[in-house]
């Protein structure tokens, strides 16, 4: 449909309260385009009216409103760099000591937990003599030649 | 750069714990003469206040100070260490173990009053043992015939 060369009177009609009696008025009331155009502005404004409805903030919920108000600007205050360095830092750090540990354990191995001296064998080559073994409670470890009749040698 | 400052890092780390197995072993020794004297408290003579909780077990009554001493040996290589004029201590560090034990050969010769036909004294094994030490750990190895007692030995290991 063509636009009337009213359109413009009549959106302004139509914002200052649509005042009956006037040109705009009466122009609108015959022309079949303005009345269309009227109502698209009708539909808007509605429209309009719903999605600009205020959200209260009641006194409890404006500490968490400020808090995330505090941390929009902190965050666009952080600047990138700092990130970046950071992660390059703790990668760097973590490979390190990933490296370390696996060479500790090459060179060095697994360690167990020591249970004490052990002896594994004893003998001796005198006469009528015999060799024990045995261990004491503070972690001495004593080998004991006992010898039966006076040594031959 | 950082990168190859920490890889040199952990190469300089690994290399030190290396090494580490081959430094020389510890040997501590202590000889003392124990004997039965029919006290009513056991006697411990001054200088063996480092051994004596090794030595209380034993059951003598008199425990007298002979000789002591430390010395570095290297794995493989015997140190021969003379106690009393007849007898000798031979210690063998033979390896580290893992968990840090150290294995060793230990003999405790006895020079027998004969002697071989070229002249020299003749040595016989009164002792031969092997035995995987904790480091710092007291080994006590007795009791070998020694005048009007016996001689005790305690015999400490370590790192070098």
């Amino acid at each position: 449909m063509d636009r009337c060369r009213w359109a413009k009177t009549v959106e302004q009609w139509f914002d200052e309260g649509m005042t009956p009696d006037t040109p705009a008025a009466r122009h609108a009331a015959q022309c079949a385009s303005c009345v269309q155009t009227l109502a698209i502005l009708e539909q808007m404004r509605e429209g309009a009216q719903i999605t600009a409805r205020r959200e209260a903030i009641s006194n409890s919920q404006f500490p968490a409103f400020m808090e995330g108000i505090r941390e929009g600007i902190e965050a666009a205050q952080a600047p990138a760099w700092h990130f970046n360095r950071l992660w390059t830092l703790s990668s760097v750090a973590a490979a390190a000591l990933i490296a370390s540990a696996s060479l500790f354990a090459v060179f060095t191995g697994e360690r167990g937990e020591v249970e004490g001296s052990v002896v594994e064998s004893y003998s001796t080559d005198l006469e009528n003599a015999d060799v024990s073994s045995y261990s004491t409670e503070n972690g001495t470890t004593t080998v004991w030649v006992t010898t039966a009749e006076e040594d031959l040698w | 750069m950082k990168i190859c400052v920490l890889a040199l890092a952990s190469v300089l780390a690994a290399w030190s714990a290396a090494a580490q197995q081959h430094e020389p072993a510890r040997v501590g020794y202590t000889a003392v003469q124990a004997a039965r004297e029919n006290r009513d408290e056991p006697y411990f003579d001054t200088a063996l206040g480092d051994v004596r909780n090794a030595l209380e077990h034993l059951g003598y009554d008199t425990y007298r100070y002979l000789t002591s001493g430390s010395i570095r040996a290297d794995y493989g290589q015997e140190a021969e260490l003379e106690l009393t004029d007849r007898y000798t201590l031979h210690v063998t560090p033979l390896s580290k173990e893992r968990d840090g034990r150290i294995r060793a050969e230990i003999r405790v010769t006895k020079q027998r009053d004969e002697r071989d036909e070229d002249g020299n004294p003749i040595r016989v094994n009164a002792l031969r043992t092997t035995s995987r030490l904790v480091p710092g750990d007291e080994l006590c190895l007795g009791a070998f015939d020694l005048d009007q007692g016996d001689l005790v030995i305690v015999l400490v290991m370590g790192a070098g």
